[in-house]
């Protein structure tokens, strides 16, 4: 909990989500959702989350090696 | 125990390797960089000329961590902003690679990554079973942000240390627990929080 509150919440509280998708380091996040997500029964909600999250993350990648977004 | 980890090592490894090689495909039909937000950025490498194909691979920090590995810290640079635990481990790993600061960097980002994803499979599986704790490292490495554990950043490094930390602590290893937060803090400014916590949890 400490470990999540200082990497995740308090950067975004105090700052303009400037390299904010780079705290990657907030590991507990990912925890939480394969306990929560990797239950039997959670198919669609597991298939929805890790397509979304990989969409997200190719369209950045794409952005982030043609000098389009720094993170 | 030590099959799961190899067969979890083995699985992140061949992940990296279609990553980077769909993307080195990908780039070669399409990805040619615009001259002029090549030349928009502070530090861009090679800084001489214009971009070559290898500059997809150091973008934006990436460029600030080469030239760190390369000349060092001066006086009035942007570049010092940046940690020096990384570059410096570029530079010694660069007489490997024929004097490559870009391939020793990426060698060594995906190799730090590599290793980070596997402990925190790990540490996860202890505590909360196989099935959670792979599918939280899916999540981890599918994450948006996890994109820069592939390349000359600080990242994957950053989150190794990180898990030796958890992994000392949970095994109680305070030797592995004392090194990886004493390198935290020279890898990147948030480091300072991974020593906070262990203090935290010594009390």
């Amino acid at each position: 909990m400490v470990w999540a509150y200082v990497l995740g919440i308090m950067p975004a509280m105090s700052g303009m989500f400037t390299s904010f998708v780079r705290f990657e380091a907030v590991f507990p996040l990912f925890l939480a959702l394969g306990a929560s997500l990797g239950k039997p029964g959670r198919g669609w909600a597991l298939a929805s989350a890790l397509g979304i999250s990989l969409a997200l993350h190719v369209w950045l990648l794409w952005r982030f090696v043609n000098f389009d977004w720094a993170g | 125990m030590v099959g799961l980890a190899s067969r979890g090592l083995r699985a992140d490894y061949i992940w990296k390797l279609l990553y980077l090689g769909v993307l080195w495909v990908a780039l070669g039909l399409w990805g040619d960089i615009e001259e002029a937000r090549f030349r928009g950025v502070m530090m861009h490498w090679p800084r001489d000329g214009g971009p070559v194909f290898a500059s997809h691979f150091a973008t934006w920090d990436g460029a600030h961590y080469l030239y760190l590995s390369e000349e060092g810290y001066g006086p009035g640079l942007r570049s010092n902003a940046f940690y020096p635990l990384y570059p410096l481990l570029v530079r010694w790993t660069s007489a490997l690679t024929g004097g490559s600061h870009l391939i020793a960097g990426m060698a060594l980002a995906n190799l730090f990554s590599l290793l980070g994803w596997v402990l925190f499979y790990e540490v996860a599986r202890r505590r909360s079973g196989p099935e959670m704790a792979l599918w939280a490292t899916v999540f981890l490495v599918l994450f948006p942000g996890s994109l820069f554990y592939q390349f000359v950043y600080t990242e994957g490094l950053f989150f190794l240390l990180l898990m030796l930390v958890w992994m000392g602590m949970e095994r109680k290893r305070y030797s592995w627990v004392c090194a990886a937060a004493f390198l935290l803090p020279i890898t990147r400014a948030i480091g300072w929080s991974g020593r906070m916590c262990w203090g935290s949890c010594r009390r």
